[in-house]
């Protein structure tokens, strides 16, 4: 089967539909930008729906696949799952028809506090051990009741590992797909970022994980913030992101889309030509994909 | 115990200043936090690692953002009184709201907050505020949140 070829959505994505329809057959949408969270204490009226915000994604994913996002559960958190926000998502994945639902293996919330997590956020690294994983095992199970979708968990962006950790991030994705049936999603940019951050080997990382794992691949920049090369998604791919693309895309026999990300924010710096070189190398990419063709020329 | 552990972590990428502590005086990990000797080892490395300054630098543009794009004036306004307001709001109000909308209404409660309290606000900066903070009500009542 193909992989479709995605795009993380934005306010900026309908601009880009308009002129190019044919090159987008998936939207990713993160649910958390459709509605104001007013909190906890506001029983009975604590979500409430961004003004056409559905509409409009509904309008702009006919005839294209949608498939969900999640940046706010934080499920590696000691804390308690947020049951109300799993419901509203669950609401969300009914009403869009997400085909699965992704969250992140990093940390946004502690008990008292949170990490901003939006695109250019980054949330804290995980321990890969027991405890994690049975932390991941409930929640994931409440999560898929409540979405009736199949889902991933994608691979961490990270400025500081957690040394003397009892398993590799990649053996511990391994774990969650032979045991919870829990793919991944492969976003390649942060492996980037966390290996020059003192992280694994990319090509280490890959040869670790198991291919069967792998349902999607996210493609996007970084940018430059305050000194530092952040995973903000404020640029094209980088030439070496591309590169493992090339190398590990064709050998994953489960692999079901090729989504790109960019922030809003930097929409005119990347330009409108820019984004759609990016979703057209990713076009033959698939194709190589689909070819299980070992040799893919994407630079 | 793991929840102090990765609250630990979020309290040092929040402060800088805690990041720097650590650095320089790790047993304070045992003061504030009930851990393993393991995560105590974890944290005083993490702490050390460069890429601390980094995601401290991040946190901290992250959370500005918002209040830098809907409340622009205002911030200009306050200008070198806003450094310590913000740490003040963010220490405060230690959760992110991942709506900008939202997280700028309620820096703006702050302040009026603030204000009853016996904070005067610079007199240029009352017109900045109350028409910014009025934008602010607008999109959130065009969602029928007020």
């Amino acid at each position: 089967m193909k992989p479709l070829v995605g795009l993380l959505y934005n306010s900026m994505v309908p601009a880009l539909l308009e002129q190019a329809p044919a090159l987008v057959e998936c939207l990713e949408v993160i649910p958390d930008r459709l509605w104001y969270d007013l909190g906890p204490l506001e029983r009975g009226r604590r979500f409430r729906h961004v003004k056409g915000a559905i509409e409009q994604v509904r309008r702009w994913a006919e005839g294209r696949i949608v498939i969900g996002h999640g940046i706010g559960l934080s499920l590696p958190s000691a804390i308690p799952l947020d049951r109300e926000e799993v419901d509203q998502i669950g609401a969300i994945a009914a009403e869009l028809e997400f085909q699965w639902y992704s969250e992140h293996l990093s940390l946004f919330q502690a008990p008292h506090s949170s990490l901003p997590a939006g695109v250019n956020g980054c949330g804290l690294p995980v321990v890969y051990d027991e405890e994690t994983f049975g932390i991941l095992r409930r929640k994931l199970a409440t999560l898929r009741a409540a979405t009736g979708c199949e889902l991933l968990m994608e691979n961490g962006a990270f400025f500081a590992p957690i040394p003397e950790q009892p398993m590799t991030e990649p053996q511990f994705l391994n774990r969650l797909y032979a045991e919870l049936g829990c793919s991944t999603l492969l976003d390649l940019h942060s492996l980037y970022f966390a290996w020059r951050n003192g992280g694994m080997d990319p090509a280490e990382y890959l040869e670790e994980l198991n291919p069967a794992c792998v349902r999607e691949i996210h493609l996007g920049g970084g940018k430059t913030v305050a000194g530092f090369y952040t995973n903000a998604h404020g640029g094209v791919t980088p030439h070496a992101v591309w590169n493992y693309a090339s190398v590990i895309a064709p050998t994953l026999r489960n692999l079901r889309a090729i989504t790109f990300e960019f922030d809003e924010a930097c929409y005119t710096k990347i330009g409108v030509e820019g984004i759609l070189r990016e979703l057209e190398r990713i076009h033959v990419l698939r194709e190589a994909v689909s070819a299980a063709s070992p040799f893919v020329n994407v630079c | 115990m793991l929840a102090d552990f990765q609250q630990a972590m979020a309290d040092m990428v929040a402060s800088p200043q805690l990041c720097n502590t650590v650095r320089r005086t790790p047993d304070t990990l045992w003061r504030r936090y009930t851990l393993s000797t393991l995560e105590y080892r974890r944290l005083v490395e993490i702490a050390g690692n460069h890429g601390m300054n980094g995601h401290c630098a991040l946190y901290r543009v992250d959370r500005f953002a918002p209040l830098a794009l809907h409340l622009p004036e205002l911030c200009r306004g306050l200008r070198e009184v806003l450094p310590t307001l913000v740490e003040e709001y963010w220490t405060e109000h230690p959760r992110t709201d991942v709506n900008a909308v939202l997280e700028c209404d309620r820096f703006c409660r702050f302040l009026l907050a603030k204000e009853a309290k016996g904070w005067a606000m610079p007199a240029e900066v009352r017109t900045a505020f109350e028409h910014e903070q009025g934008e602010v009500q607008m999109k959130l009542a065009l969602n029928c949140i007020l």
